[in-house]
């Protein structure tokens, strides 16, 4: 690749960008290490003691909200839906993606443009039918009630990442398998699958993120039962106990930490893959 | 020649087979709702037995109630704004960042990318704490360096509320827009910027003359792309104010959600969802062209 001026760590270089970069830096990690700061304090020490550290670390709140606010079972409810939505939309993804860059599906191009034009849709507006749809068929008011409509919604951008994925897949390997008597299955799961790592774990993480919080549809879809994910959690405690800052931080950053563990983890694939597919085309 | 012909036959059969599961969960989640919240936009149903043909009389109700025209407007409204903000702060980061070292930028991308991945529920939980009247940073900011006077209830005051929305939605979708400018700055040439040099460009001059319309293509992408995050408002908004004060700060989704579930008007509701996928993909239109550009071969 090319050399980039500034490669230089000399960080006395362009005082101008490093100064606007660094407010914006610290504009947006704030509110985070507020609310991080802010769980580890009692409610009275947070009323006398808003912006320092807390002065005696006071992490009774991370249980209080995990057990008192029910946060660990909603938090379940959401890794069983998030996790289960999420390998389901892999697999499917992976599949229709291959079938499209790769098994010449009459109208490939024609079926890829309808799927991914459904994501400039408004999604918040085909809500109320998917309701009335889901509850006529007495699917609605489990956990199953997320899954399925949570794996039509991920389905879309999914399919569009593995199939620019599978383009780049040198068609000689594919086709060496299938001259050593490899079927299309097995071509698949043995020589494409393990090449496509990457993308697995960018679309993973992407649909993961999407929906650890969704809200509308969870409220919506649970409004009958006592079925709460985790981020609905959060919300009720919010309205039960809106003065209880400091449980109220820890139930916020216990939303938190998976997410952010999980984009440390893999945010060089993600952000790889994201640019990759948006900037290439 | 036949046998080959069997083969790939036998490949599309496998394709299509392949793409099976996925096209009946999206048609189930998307395709059939879609459509059937179009039919029902023009029915009157009130959930159970009433149920008829009412023609373009949703729509009409819709653009004449206050109510409707005001969510609409604060749909389009809180969207566009938050985007041409979000578009213009995120190119110019992504433009310093380009100057500072490798390692120290990716630092900065990973942590200014970091709001697009959290959840806009908690976003709006996170927004809550910092526009609260007593404790919130905002006022004991101002408190504090002796602006006491401009301290006030943010959300619920009828001249800052939108725009204590808008600031969110700018916080939370920045990073995609430098994200993206930044990964398209990376495959500009180094030659570019050196010859310019040479001939003694500075580089805000480089990254208004050279950069900008060579990232064009990418900046309309990532407009699309924001806006469509932009107007998903239900979350954002039902979280910090509830489209309160009054409905001040309603947007179409929550109007929407409350004509169906409160007052069970299914087919006025509907109407409602498709006039914002209306304008939705005007916007959208309408930016694109905007920011449409010559591509160029570098």
């Amino acid at each position: 690749m090319n050399i980039r001026p500034g490669l230089t760590a000399n960080l006395a270089a362009h005082p101008i960008s490093r100064t606007v970069v660094v407010l914006f830096i610290v504009l947006t990690i704030y509110p985070v290490l507020f609310v991080l700061n802010t769980s580890f304090k009692s409610t009275a020490e947070f009323f006398v003691n808003v912006w320092g550290l807390p002065k005696n670390v006071h992490a009774i709140n991370y249980p209080k909200a995990w057990l008192d606010a029910h946060i660990g079972e909603y938090f379940l409810n959401s890794s069983i839906v998030v996790g289960i939505s999420v390998l389901f939309i892999v697999i499917f993804g992976a599949m229709a993606g291959y079938a499209l860059a790769r098994l010449h599906v009459p109208f490939a191009s024609g079926i890829m443009f309808l799927i991914l034009s459904t994501t400039m849709l408004p999604s918040e507006s085909a809500i109320m039918p998917l309701y009335i749809m889901m509850s006529r068929l007495h699917m609605i008011g489990e956990l199953h009630s997320l899954i399925i409509p949570y794996i039509g919604w991920g389905l879309p951008m999914t399919v569009f990442i593995f199939r620019s994925f599978f383009r780049t897949l040198p068609e000689e390997l594919l086709e060496a398998a299938r001259v050593d008597g490899c079927n299309e299955t097995k071509t698949f799961y043995r020589i494409t699958v393990p090449l496509m790592l990457p993308a697995i774990a960018t679309c993973a993480i992407f649909n993961f993120v999407s929906f650890w919080g969704e809200l509308l549809w969870g409220s919506i879809a649970l409004s009958t039962s006592p079925l709460k994910t985790i981020p609905m959690g959060v919300i009720a405690f919010k309205s039960q106990f809106a003065t209880d800052w400091g449980p109220l931080s820890a139930a916020i950053c216990l939303v938190l930490i998976p997410l952010v563990a999980m984009f440390l983890f893999v945010q060089k694939y993600f952000v790889q893959g994201l640019t990759g597919g948006a900037v290439k085309g | 020649m036949a046998a080959l012909s069997s083969q790939r036959k036998k490949m599309v059969g496998t394709g299509i087979l392949f793409m099976l599961p996925a096209l009946a969960f999206i048609a189930f989640a998307i395709f059939i709702p879609t459509i059937w919240n179009v039919v029902l936009s023009f029915q009157e149903w009130d959930g159970f037995l009433h149920r008829e043909w009412v023609g373009f009389h949703n729509y009409k109700e819709a653009l004449l109630e206050e109510n409707v025209r005001k969510s609409l407007f604060n749909s389009i409204y809180l969207a566009v704004a938050m985007t041409f903000a979000a578009l213009v702060i995120g190119t110019g980061l992504a433009g310093f960042i380009y100057r500072l070292g490798r390692r120290e930028g990716a630092i900065y991308r990973l942590i200014l990318f970091m709001p697009v991945m959290l959840p806009v529920a908690i976003i709006g939980l996170l927004f809550t704490f910092m526009y609260n009247p007593e404790m919130g940073l905002i006022n004991q900011l101002l408190r504090t360096i002796g602006l006491g006077s401009w301290a006030q209830a943010w959300l619920e005051n009828p001249d800052t509320v939108l725009l204590s929305i808008i600031i969110v939605g700018i916080w939370r979708l920045t990073g995609l827009t430098m994200m993206l400018v930044f990964a398209a700055m990376q495959n500009i040439p180094v030659s570019l910027f050196e010859s310019s040099k040479l001939e003694g460009a500075s580089y805000a001059r480089q990254f208004f003359s050279i950069v900008l319309p060579l990232i064009k293509p990418i900046v309309q992408l990532s407009a699309i792309f924001t806006l469509v995050l932009a107007f998903k408002s239900y979350d954002l908004v039902f979280v910090m104010t509830e489209g309160g004060p009054g409905i001040l700060s309603r947007t179409i989704p929550l109007q929407m959600i409350d004509t169906a579930f409160t007052y069970s008007e299914f087919g006025y509701s509907a109407a409602m969802g498709f006039l914002l996928t209306i304008a939705v993909m005007l916007i959208i239109l309408i930016t694109s062209r905007i920011l449409r550009g010559t591509s160029y071969e570098y």
